[in-house]
């Protein structure tokens, strides 16, 4: 398969061996086209450096990794790339317009492509009304907005986005949240660093979790937020036998109707369900328990802190 | 060529944005409105009038073997020189040192541009306005002075050339500071104290070849290298002043700035395709 982004075994060090800062270590990241990849982590996780090694602005110590089929921070490799950076700062002497001008004449793209562009972007992240107001005068939510937009000018085949979603109000979350949902229906392929976990569960096909450098856990939200063995049973009312009486240790919690049960194997849920209904209870549900991102999170950092300690 | 144009247009509207422009052709302004105003008082007039070939017994004078008139034209270029190349310098140090900041490299640098084309584009761009900064005040002092005195000496805009070869040197000092540093205040440090240094380091070699003992000695061969190390500043101001007096010029300092903006120019490009952000 081959993939829009990867990485191998890729390390950074700022400083000497001995007492210098180990910013990644050894990160292998594969990511498919068309899929949006989050990359999540504590700040100083080396996130950011993971992206500045990938598009250039750092140069990995050691290590290999490709973009679009070409080596890390060639200019060939940046040419199908759109990146928003964490705390951009735009030239503030230059209108919302101008900015993606001057962003797009650096990525190539000539008129009258440009003028098609710009007017496209503009429209989907909503700044079309203030297209000729200088970027000094913008709120954090209109920069993230107009960031966006540049990100967007060359009409890349992979995105790659530090934190879109900071600053930005509630409602303008969602919108851009649908824009990049939107950027992955066309093909795209979107590579998110966010802290915002709700956010990245709803969007991300696919998870890394990162710390200290490394990967700690990679996988479809899917697989990252399914309790193993684990699942929520929803019986419809019953005068009979408790489900704890029935079903005994396998019950975690009960509680109107509502249970969480474990089973050890698939024969063992399937026997579970047969004497449900040998005791006459109809089963209204019965579906993988998960938890959420944010908690798998929280989980992992922190057994990942008490090994490094 | 597209992102070769769109850093120059950049720099211009940064420029803009900063005011450079306007200040620098509010300040040229003035300084021609003063001069205007100095020769249309009388006894400045007769004073050149009456002397204008006359080759005068004043030591300076007589050295440089001029008429009181070609001092005068000479002076008034020596101001501007100097004063167009501090002017240029405080100007344009930002133009380099504002690309660098936090939260501005990041996005240039992740853009399909390689990194030399930002320092060669910065470059011009500053040298282009400051060509047109130099061609406005040059010409407007000598339309000024020369409708004054009623003579028009022809070698004095060609002073544009010598300045902006003096600036191209300078400036590419600027920006070999400005990149290992990424501090515009020590950028300009370095710019006027590179200047500095010219004008001592011309003094000094001045001063060794009248008084010649025949013997170099350490300081001379310090004065040597240093000469060949900066940009000759002065010397392309004294090449500015035998033009306008109708000497000929000196072409190894012409060559040897050439040479030396274009090293400095390459040492900037190596160190910024080397710096990490």
């Amino acid at each position: 398969m081959e993939f829009a982004l990867t990485t191998d075994s890729l390390v950074k060090r700022f400083g000497n061996e001995a007492t210098g800062v180990h910013a990644l270590q050894g990160v292998s990241i594969s990511v498919g086209h068309g899929e949006i990849y989050s990359l999540l982590g504590p700040n100083g996780a080396g996130k950011t450096t993971f992206i500045k090694c990938l598009l250039g602005i750092v140069f990995p110590t050691s290590g290999s990794g490709y973009i679009l089929g070409h080596p890390l921070g060639e200019i060939k490799a940046k040419e199908g790339i759109g990146y928003l950076p964490e705390n951009h700062r735009y030239p503030l002497h230059l209108t919302g317009e101008q900015v993606l001008s001057y962003f797009g004449k650096l990525s190539g793209v000539t008129e009258p492509t440009l003028s098609k562009r710009i007017e496209e972007t503009l429209d989907i992240v909503g700044m079309k009304d203030w297209r000729n107001t200088r970027v000094r005068k913008y709120s954090k939510g209109m920069m993230q907005r107009i960031g966006l937009a540049q990100a967007l000018i060359n009409d890349p085949k992979l995105i790659i986005l530090d934190e879109p979603t900071d600053g930005v109000d509630p409602v303008g979350r969602k919108e851009i949240r649908e824009v990049l949902v939107r950027l992955r229906n066309m093909g795209k392929t979107v590579f998110l660093n966010s802290h915002l976990l709700s956010e990245v569960e709803r969007i991300s096909d696919r998870v890394a979790i990162m710390q200290s450098g490394r990967l700690i856990t990679e996988g479809t939200v899917n697989d990252l937020t399914r309790t193993k063995n684990e699942y929520e049973l929803k019986v419809s009312a019953h005068d009979g036998k408790s489900l704890s009486s029935i079903l005994k240790e396998a019950v975690l919690r009960e509680e109107d109707g509502q249970s969480d049960v474990a089973f050890e194997s698939l024969q063992e849920l399937n026997t579970a369900i047969d004497s449900l209904r040998s005791h006459g209870i109809l089963i209204e549900s019965l579906v993988p328990k998960r938890t959420s991102l944010e908690d798998i999170f929280i989980k992992l950092i922190g057994s990942a802190e008490v090994e490094r300690r | 060529m597209l992102k070769f144009r769109a850093i120059i247009e950049e720099t211009f509207r940064e420029a803009r944005a900063r005011k450079t422009l306007v200040g620098f052709f509010f300040l040229s302004c003035i300084l021609i409105i003063i001069t205007f105003f100095v020769f249309q008082n009388d006894t400045v007039l007769s004073a050149m009038d009456e002397s204008a070939e006359h080759r005068p017994e004043d030591m300076a004078a007589a050295l440089l073997s001029t008429t009181v008139l070609d001092v005068m034209w000479m002076a008034i270029a020596w101001i501007l020189y100097v004063f167009a190349l501090c002017l240029g310098i405080f100007a344009s140090a930002s133009f380099i040192t504002s690309m660098m900041e936090k939260g501005a490299i990041d996005l240039l640098l992740s853009k399909p541009v390689p990194r030399w084309l930002y320092i060669l584009g910065r470059y011009t761009g500053a040298a282009i306005i400051m060509f047109l900064e130099v061609t406005f005040f040059v010409l407007g002092m000598w339309v000024v002075v020369s409708l004054s005195v009623g003579r028009w000496n022809m070698g004095f805009p060609m002073s544009i050339v010598h300045i902006m070869l003096g600036f191209a040197s300078l400036y590419s000092v600027v920006v070999l500071v400005s990149v290992l540093s990424r501090s515009n205040l020590l950028a300009i440090i370095a710019g006027f104290g590179i200047f500095f240094i010219a004008f001592l380091l011309a003094i000094g070699r001045f001063g060794s070849e009248i008084v010649d003992t025949g013997e170099k000695g350490i300081f001379g061969y310090i004065t040597d290298v240093l000469y060949y190390v900066f940009p000759q500043s002065i010397d392309m101001g004294t090449n500015m002043a035998n033009g306008i007096i109708g000497k000929d010029i000196k072409w190894t300092p012409i060559f040897l700035n050439l040479g030396l903006t274009v090293s400095y120019l390459t040492m900037s490009v190596m160190a910024f395709k080397k710096k990490e952000f």
